[in-house]
């Protein structure tokens, strides 16, 4: 039999290949590259699969058959459940409608209320934030007073590139004109900006896994070497 | 057989013109697999479905594909950096009466290309420039990752930190000693390059701090991360009494929102064991969010803190940590800003200045140089795509 660590070196020298075989992708398409992708594609639905049966479903099947008293909500999960798989047959989909809408529905809803509590108001509240915040209080006057009007026009002119309507002559329509020169000029600019900031952090991330990469070809093939004695 | 680019008719492999509506075929972009008839890329060598070798494309096609073509930002590894300037996102707006025809100019690395040959010449040498400018690409972030392996040089003596690190550094100690601490490893295996330096810190800190350690993941292979994690790091933490496998949560928003309840109606089994909650004394004293003091979420997305601050910390008000890629970052500094997150750090250089902070040494050169060159890297490619980009505008203007 194998010892222990032979598997172990049989581990660290499919785990070479593999990283090898991704890398290959960077001169051309190739068969290693889509066999390592599609390889990795399986193991991880496989791993996702079992998973999700071992933490998720089965302890809740043995607690409806053990206390089916307690926990009969369960059963009519595992009923809408079923019903989805209805949605493969052309002849059951209709079954699948019912659990379709509640995902939707209760997913829209819990989604809505999360972004509105969570993510709009605070951040609409925020952008006063600049103008009373209290960890600038080393700050002069003036470069608050600066720094939150900065702030201010800066989210009201990107707010303004994503106008989509037509300004009319009115009063209104006036500001309404302003805002959305605005946004063309000042806003898209910005916009740009924004998008440069994120594009470098992008590359920043993936130099940072590239360099793990190396750094684990580098050790894994000095390991390897190093227990084969060359 | 080749897909014409305009009425998307298949015609036979080495047609100049398309049988249906004669346009030239040299633009076209895409050809059917002979064997199963999967539409791939002009220039892949094998079919996408079964891996089929295609015939050789002709090299005049070949040539004209180079460049913005959908198939050629396909083929790139670098796409998805491209794709981080979606030049489309931008040509929302169009003046009123204007008649301004859609703006197609390109971005990202073609964009670097096209500028270099308005810059140097003629547009016939655009092609043999934009594989210049792509070479010189791949090798400046190669050479840049090489650096940190190359260069083996550790300066003594402290350092200074970015402010959001000693932010961290200032939420951990606010954590009360022996307090309940809630950690999601909301990552795959892919960033655990860049998220495994900052894991460990918290880890650490934690255990050192006595604190008790609920672990949990939104992530399918976030829990086989932490199991790894812990197994290589020897913290003086029992299982069950000083830290808790709570497991996967599946469901994001709805998975999230029902945190709000007790755990043990969440996770009915460890992760670890498979055994009920209930026999675990951590679990018997820490049994719902309230009793938790801190949350700390390292995630490799930002809609994954989202998720957490719009389902989770907006409702309970909790303390929370974001520890996220440097990809990330950025899309986080919002909800920072407006103190909805604790602290936010991102990336691995943040997980080597926090080391170099709480041990007081110094950074390591050779990852300094790396990161300076990636900084030129991105400064060049920066400033060249925007000049390109208000170039093309401008031009399009007149």
């Amino acid at each position: 039999m194998f010892a222990a660590e032979h598997i172990e070196l049989a581990g660290l020298v499919c785990a070479l290949f593999l990283t090898l075989a991704i890398f290959t992708r960077l001169i051309g398409d190739n068969k290693l590259f889509r066999f390592a992708q599609s390889l990795f594609v399986g193991v991880t639905s496989g791993y996702i699969l079992a998973l999700v049966l071992r933490s998720v479903i089965w302890p809740r099947i043995l607690l409806l058959v053990q206390q089916p008293a307690q926990y009969w909500y369960y059963g009519l999960y595992f009923v809408l459940g079923l019903m989805l798989l209805a949605r493969g047959l052309r002849k059951t989909n209709a079954l699948a409608n019912l659990p379709l809408g509640m995902l939707f529905g209760i997913g829209a809803s819990v989604t809505l209320g999360g972004t509105l509590a969570g993510t709009l108001i605070p951040q609409t509240r925020a952008l006063a934030t600049p103008f009373t915040t209290t960890s600038l209080n080393t700050w002069p006057a003036w470069a608050l007073l600066l720094n939150g009007v900065l702030v201010l026009v800066g989210a009201l002119a990107v707010l303004g590139a994503f106008r989509f309507t037509l300004p009319s002559h009115s009063p209104v329509g006036f500001l309404s004109t302003v805002w959305s020169w605005l946004g063309r000029t000042l806003g898209r600019g910005l916009i740009m900006i924004i998008l440069g900031a994120l594009y470098a952090g992008a590359l920043v991330s993936f130099y940072t896994l590239l360099v793990g990469r190396f750094s684990f070809l580098q050790q894994t093939i000095s390991e390897v070497l190093g227990r084969l004695g060359i | 057989m080749l897909v014409c680019a305009k009425c998307s008719r298949l015609n036979p492999e080495g047609a100049n013109t398309c049988s249906a509506c004669g346009a030239s075929l040299a633009e076209a972009k895409y050809r059917a697999c002979p064997t199963c008839g999967t539409i791939n890329s002009i220039r892949d060598m094998f079919c996408f479905r079964c891996l089929t070798l295609l015939p050789p494309a002709d090299d005049q096609i070949d040539t004209a594909n180079i460049g913005d073509s959908a198939a050629d930002i396909d083929l790139d590894p670098l796409a998805a950096l491209t794709h981080a300037l979606p030049e489309a996102q931008l040509d929302f707006t169009v003046p009123p009466g204007s008649s301004r025809p859609p703006h197609t100019a390109p971005t990202g690395i073609s964009g670097i290309a096209t500028a270099i040959s308005q810059i140097s010449g003629p547009s016939h040498a655009q092609p043999s420039i934009s594989r210049v400018a792509k070479i010189l690409i791949y090798a400046g972030v190669i050479l840049a990752a090489l650096i940190p392996l190359l260069a083996h040089i550790r300066p003594s003596g402290a350092t200074s930190a970015r402010e959001s690190v000693y932010g961290l550094l200032q939420s951990l100690e606010d954590i009360p000693q022996g307090a309940a601490v809630l950690v999601s490893f909301d990552y795959g295996p892919a960033y655990a390059a860049e998220l495994d330096s900052l894991a460990t810190l918290i880890l650490q800190h934690l255990a050192e701090h006595s604190n008790k350690v609920l672990i949990m993941s939104t992530h399918p292979l976030g829990m086989a991360n932490a199991e790894r994690l812990f197994s290589t790091l020897d913290l003086p933490m029992e299982y069950g009494n000083n830290y808790l496998y709570l497991g996967y949560l599946p469901g994001e928003e709805s998975g999230l929102r029902l945190l709000l309840g007790e755990f043990g109606s969440v996770f009915i089994y460890d992760f670890f064991k498979q055994q009920s909650l209930d026999t675990y004394p951590l679990a018997r004293e820490i049994e719902s969010l309230s009793q938790v003091q801190r949350v700390i979420v390292l995630s490799e997305d930002a809609v994954t803190i989202q998720r957490w601050i719009e389902q989770v910390q907006s409702p309970t008000h909790l303390s929370m940590d974001a520890l996220v890629s440097a990809s990330a970052e950025p899309y986080l500094t919002p909800y920072y800003l407006s103190r909805q997150l604790s602290s936010l750090t991102g990336g691995l250089p943040a997980a080597l200045e926090l080391q170099a902070v709480q041990k007081g040494t110094g950074l390591d050169l050779g990852f300094s140089l790396g990161l300076v060159g990636l900084t030129l890297l991105v400064a060049l490619i920066t400033v060249v795509t925007t000049i390109n980009d208000f170039s093309k505008r401008h031009k399009q203007g007149r």
